[in-house]
């Protein structure tokens, strides 16, 4: 039998203040009619879900501080998945990357380390964050979800959390040079309806994709996120690092709404979800 | 009610809902705000604490206090820590689960430490997650149809869908299937689905795919804690449904990014636990 609990302090609800800003009367009753009605149909299928105690059947009471986007351009929360992946990234306007010497000479580094294995790539062996822009182009799907002050990235490759604070100011560069993070610092804000996000300390343990081009930890980057449309998303990331590359160069990822798929768990080394059908995915 | 027309008609409400759409998250304004970071507090850390009635959850041994490394505070003696000895006669544990934690129990008391999931860099699973020692946020998606919890201990992710029913048959998982729904302003999350890979309790209490939780989240009246009851129920290797408290206080901190593979250390007993590493990588 389930223990019902008693805490042990007492407390009372504030109903009072649970409708008052339900803007008319038609709106709050459909919205206690169609909640009863989902939650009666939980109730069923909690019971028959397993378990030796009687469950409650779910009260039509939805709840949970809930931040609204000005507007559904501003509403970018949602499952997102990309619409291709290509294991070499593909900057804007076509070309190779605009390395330095010293970014030229890295890259070959790294790629005949990780031909012979001396280098690893950690994001696929250990499963540590593929920082940006790498992680941009990722095929598994990921979440976005709007809190007030906040947007928060949640993939589902490797559990990767991105928290981006809104209209705050970037941490110093002590703060930021004691703790630099796989996929950065960053703060963002509303330009009109793009998401503008600014990033920087990085650490220089990622990879710029999974042919093994480098950055370093001066890299900062420049997201413009926007919707295309109600279903597509789109997120321009501008990369600048003058110890790697010549000039900031910018790549593309265009993702598509899931709004029927929910993320899944990612441990390493486990079977996942099956990604054949992104394309440019070759599983190995 | 026929469930099909249940459905449809639900749908269309949510429609209707839909058509003016700051109302949903205008009506779910007046519930208590369970956002921002929280840190568990505990009598001894990393373990639940007692429920105000009924059966509890596998504790320390009373008589075998455990205690952790401390070393320089002011006016406090250095101490070395000591093992961690489960009340393993708990009138909870089947014994099969008996068994499992006294031979647990013996090999801490032995110098061999248990190694808890989160050491391994591994899922912690439900309930063990409510003991991860950092802290913990809640994320309210715009709809109100998801809160996703946040743990900072290697960046573990749970997704509670609201006022949905459970899955026909989930697969079996890690964080398993956790659906949820408030009574008044109590946030119930019910999970089920659950693989049996991982341990009730830091003290290796097992469970099998069948445990169901119930964890119930309730802001205290000073609104600085989160008082946080739940319920495990297994026929496999309890007795009987259990309960433990597992409650925070807000931290506020900002969200950080914890990696665990990166800093996997080797243990102070020598040994170095293996980390998830994939032979081949995905694509």
């Amino acid at each position: 039998m389930v223990t019902v609990f008693n805490f042990t302090t007492p407390y009372s609800p504030p109903c009072t203040e649970r409708h008052a800003m339900v803007p008319n009367k038609l709106v709050r009753l459909a919205l206690i009619v169609g909640v009863a009605l989902l939650t009666a149909t939980g109730a069923d299928a909690q019971r028959a879900g397993g378990g030796r105690g009687k469950q409650e059947a779910p009260a039509a009471t939805p709840g949970g501080p809930i931040y609204t986007p000005p507007s559904p351009a501003m509403n970018i929360s949602g499952v997102w998945w990309t619409q291709s992946y290509s294991p070499k990234i593909e900057v804007v306007g076509g070309g190779d990357l605009p390395f330095s010497e010293k970014g030229k000479s890295q890259y070959a580094s790294n790629m005949a380390a990780l031909k012979d294995g001396s280098l690893k790539d950690e994001a696929r062996r250990l499963c540590v964050p593929d920082g940006l822009p790498r992680i941009l182009g990722n095929p598994y799907p990921f979440q976005l979800i709007q809190t007030p002050g906040r947007v928060t990235f949640v993939y589902e490759l490797n559990h990767v959390i991105r928290p981006v604070p809104l209209d705050k100011p970037q941490q110093s560069a002590e703060e930021l040079e004691v703790a630099p993070y796989y996929s950065g610092h960053s703060v963002a804000h509303w330009n009109g309806e793009t998401l503008v996000i600014e990033t920087t300390g990085f650490n220089e343990k990622t990879f710029i994709d999974a042919t093994g081009a480098p950055h370093s930890d001066s890299m900062t980057t420049v997201e413009l996120v926007k919707k295309l449309d109600d279903k597509t998303l789109e997120d321009v990331i501008t990369v600048t690092d003058p110890m790697m590359f010549t000039k900031p160069w910018s790549a593309r990822f265009v993702y598509d709404l899931h709004p029927e798929v929910r993320l899944e768990d990612y441990v390493c080394g486990e079977k996942h979800r099956d990604i054949s059908m992104v394309k440019g995915v070759v599983p190995k | 009610m026929d469930r099909g027309l249940t459905i449809v008609f639900a749908l269309r409400v949510a429609g209707l809902c839909a058509a003016a759409w700051p109302c949903l998250a205008a009506a779910q304004s007046g519930v208590p705000d369970f956002s921002g970071s929280w840190t568990r507090k505990w009598e001894t850390a990393s373990t639940y604490d007692a429920p105000p009635s009924g059966p509890g959850p596998v504790m320390v041994d009373p008589a075998h206090p455990h205690h952790g490394h401390r070393t320089g505070v002011a006016d406090q003696p250095d101490l070395e820590s000591t093992p961690w000895i489960a009340d393993y006669n708990n009138p909870i544990l089947k014994p099969e689960a008996r068994e499992v934690v006294k031979r647990i129990t013996e090999q801490e008391a032995a110098g061999h430490p248990h190694v808890e999931h989160q050491t391994l860099c591994m899922p912690s699973g439900v309930p063990e997650i409510l003991n991860l020692r950092d802290d913990m946020e809640m994320l309210f998606s715009p709809g109100g149809n998801e809160i996703t919890m946040v743990y900072w201990r290697d960046n573990q992710v749970r997704h509670v869908y609201l006022n949905v029913p459970h899955s026909k048959d989930p697969p079996k998982t890690w964080y398993g299937e956790s659906v949820g729904h408030y009574e008044n302003d109590m946030l119930v999350i019910d999970t089920i689905g659950l693989n049996d890979k991982t341990d009730t309790d830091r003290f290796g209490t097992p469970h099998s795919d069948q445990i169901h939780v119930v964890e119930r989240y309730r802001l205290a009246d000073d609104k600085k804690s989160l008082e946080v009851l739940f319920t495990v129920d297994d026929p496999k290797f309890f007795t009987t449904a259990w309960s433990g408290r597992a409650d925070y206080r807000r931290d506020n901190r900002p969200l950080r990014e914890l990696v665990c593979a990166e800093n996997n250390q080797p243990l102070a007993m020598g040994d170095q636990p293996p980390i998830p590493t994939a032979a081949k990588p995905d694509f």
